[in-house]
This record gives structure tokens, sequence and C-alpha cells, in this order.
């Protein structure tokens, strides 16, 4: 117990090893934890939670997310609309040798997989510029929805005119 | 270098980069970008990556460098100022950390970049000490100075928090 005191004290002043720090989170891992060390267990826990943070690429983070059918079809709409414009920007040449490649930033891309992820990316990201604009745009709509009682108003107070000048 | 060097030398380091621009940055599709931002950098300068003699090292200095720029760019130095304190978590907060471990992610999110990038590039990624000094352009001791100065204010919050828990506990 003396030892492992040691080196948390050693640990916190930055001065153990990767190897003394490895111990350390072996035994915040093992489940048999001093209760006077368990305070330290959730630091050691939330290292290894990091850890296990992986990239992943938007198709992959698409088809995790299970979204609603709405969600979607508004996002199947968006892609399409972002498909056409990309070509412009990611023009992809079929050489008659069938040698692949991609033109990005002027830059002639050979990589495939590469080519794929970053064209994945800013679809993405054209896809959320779009839902937040369609989001704005319903906002606005709700915002609307008191102008359109003007016009009801306005019929009630012809009413009352027509009344008070047919009498 | 070629595509499958290429492949399995910079596109393996994905999860690493998308972590550590996570870290800096403080939104994952800000990382992401970051990730393929950089992924194209490099390889419209593959002809000299082999000359790179600690391509992680390498990539994670590139990426800090990156994610710096933007938030320049975009936050005028903000965030850089170190004027992140840790704050109580508000309610809604609470439930989302509703775990420990989450609290103390929230803790180091809240160091100044310096000390959280290297507190993570340490116990997260586990980078030897010299890696460090060479992403963030410091002397070694600098770096474990630093790395001092993120475990002790992690350590206090920690205990602090610990306290609260129970005096709540008492109280109730």
């Amino acid at each position: 117990m003396e030892k492992l005191n040691k080196l948390l004290e050693k640990y916190f002043r930055g001065e153990t090893s990767l190897d003394e720090e490895k111990v350390l989170k072996q035994y915040f891992a093992s489940g048999h934890v001093d209760p006077g060390h368990e305070p330290y267990r959730p630091l050691f826990e939330a290292f290894g939670q990091e850890q296990e943070i992986k990239y992943v690429t938007p198709r992959k983070q698409f088809m995790l997310q299970g979204n609603s059918t709405r969600h979607q079809w508004i996002r199947a709409i968006s892609f399409t609309g972002i498909a056409a414009a990309l070509l412009v920007s990611l023009w992809v040449i079929q050489l008659p040798e069938s040698d692949n490649y991609a033109v990005i930033n002027g830059k002639k891309i050979e990589n495939k997989e590469f080519v794929q992820s970053y064209a994945e990316t800013k679809m993405q990201n054209a896809g959320n510029i779009l839902s937040r604009s369609r989001k704005n745009i319903d906002q606005v709509k709700e915002n609307l929805e008191p102008v359109k009682k003007v016009g009801e108003a306005k019929e009630k107070i012809q009413d009352i005119r027509n009344l008070l000048y047919t009498k | 270098m070629d595509s499958i060097r290429f492949n399995n030398q910079i596109l393996a380091l994905s999860d690493k980069l998308f972590r550590f621009a996570r870290s800096i940055l403080h939104d994952v599709d800000a990382a992401q970008d970051a990730v393929q931002e950089l992924s194209l950098k490099l390889w419209e300068k593959r002809q000299v990556l082999d000359d790179v003699e600690n391509m992680p090292a390498f990539a994670m200095r590139a990426m800090r460098n990156l994610c710096l720029d933007t938030i320049r760019h975009s936050r005028d130095m903000e965030d850089l100022q170190g004027d992140t304190e840790f704050y109580e978590p508000n309610p809604y907060q609470q439930i989302e950390m509703k775990d420990m471990a989450s609290r103390v992610r929230h803790m180091i999110d809240c160091l100044p970049e310096l000390q959280r990038t290297i507190i993570r590039m340490r116990d997260v990624e586990e980078m030897e000490i010299s890696e460090i000094a060479y992403v963030t352009a410091l002397t070694e001791n600098a770096v474990s100075v630093n790395l001092s100065r993120a475990r002790q204010k992690i350590r206090e919050q920690i205990l602090n928090e610990q306290k609260r828990v129970e005096e709540t506990v008492w109280k109730s």
C-alpha cells in the first residue's frame, strides 16, 4: 500500500514513467482498490474511456445514428443535391486504362480510400449546413404564424363596420 | 511514400488524431474536418514524409498547429488564454455526466489548452515526455511542469467534488 501511495504522489508530481503509470492503470482497473484511493479511480477510468473514442467516418456515423425515417429522408434529398454540387469541385476522371484518380483543390489524388473519406466528410458537412438552414426556415414559418391572424382580425373589423353602417 | 504506406502510417493514426483534435477544438464535427484536412495536407507532401523518423509525433504536431490556427481564426485566441476555469455543471449537464469519470473528463476539458493537451497526450495516448515536448515545441522540463500542474488541478477538483458529495449525503 505504501508503495502505491508513493507511486500516486509521484504520478501527481508528473514524475512517473510510462511503465509506472501502466501499473497504476492496472491497479485502478483491477476492481480491488483501497478505499483511500477510491477518489482517484474515476480519473483512470476517464482515461480508459477516452482511449475508446474512435474516429468514425461520416458515412459510418450516418448509419450508426439510426435517425427517424423523416430525418433520413431529408438527408437523402440533401445528399442528392450536394452530390451534383460536389462534382464541380471534386471531378473524378476515368482514364482509358482504368486508372482512377480525383482532383481535390486542384491536386491529383490517386488514393481511393482517402478520396472516399474526404468526399464523405464534405458531403456530411454540406448536409449539416442544409439541415441547419431548414431548421431556420421552419423557425421563420413558426414566427410568421401570428401574422396570419392579422387577416382574420381585419375580416372581423370589416364585419363590425358593416354592422355599424347598415344600422 | 505510396498509397499503401500512407494508408498504413497516416490513416491508421486517425483515431489518435481525432481524439487530439477533439480535445483542442471541443467540437466533434470540427475535429472530423481537421482529420480530413490534415490527411489531405500530408498526402500532398507525401514525398517528404519518408524522411520523418517518428510519424505519430510528427502528425500530432501538425494536428496541433492546424487546430490552433483554426481556433485563432474563429475565436481570436479566446480559448487559449488559460481562463477556462472549471465550473460546476448545471443540472442538465449533471444528468449527462452521471458517472464521476464523465465529470473528470469535463474537468480535463476545462483545463487551459496546453495542460489538457499535455495530460491527454500522456495519459490517454501514452506518449513519452520527449514526444510531447516535440509536439508542443516545449522543453521536456516545461512539459513535466505542465503535466504536474494539470494532474494536481484535477486531483484538487476530484477531492473537492468528493467532499461536496459527502456533505450532501450528511445533510440529507
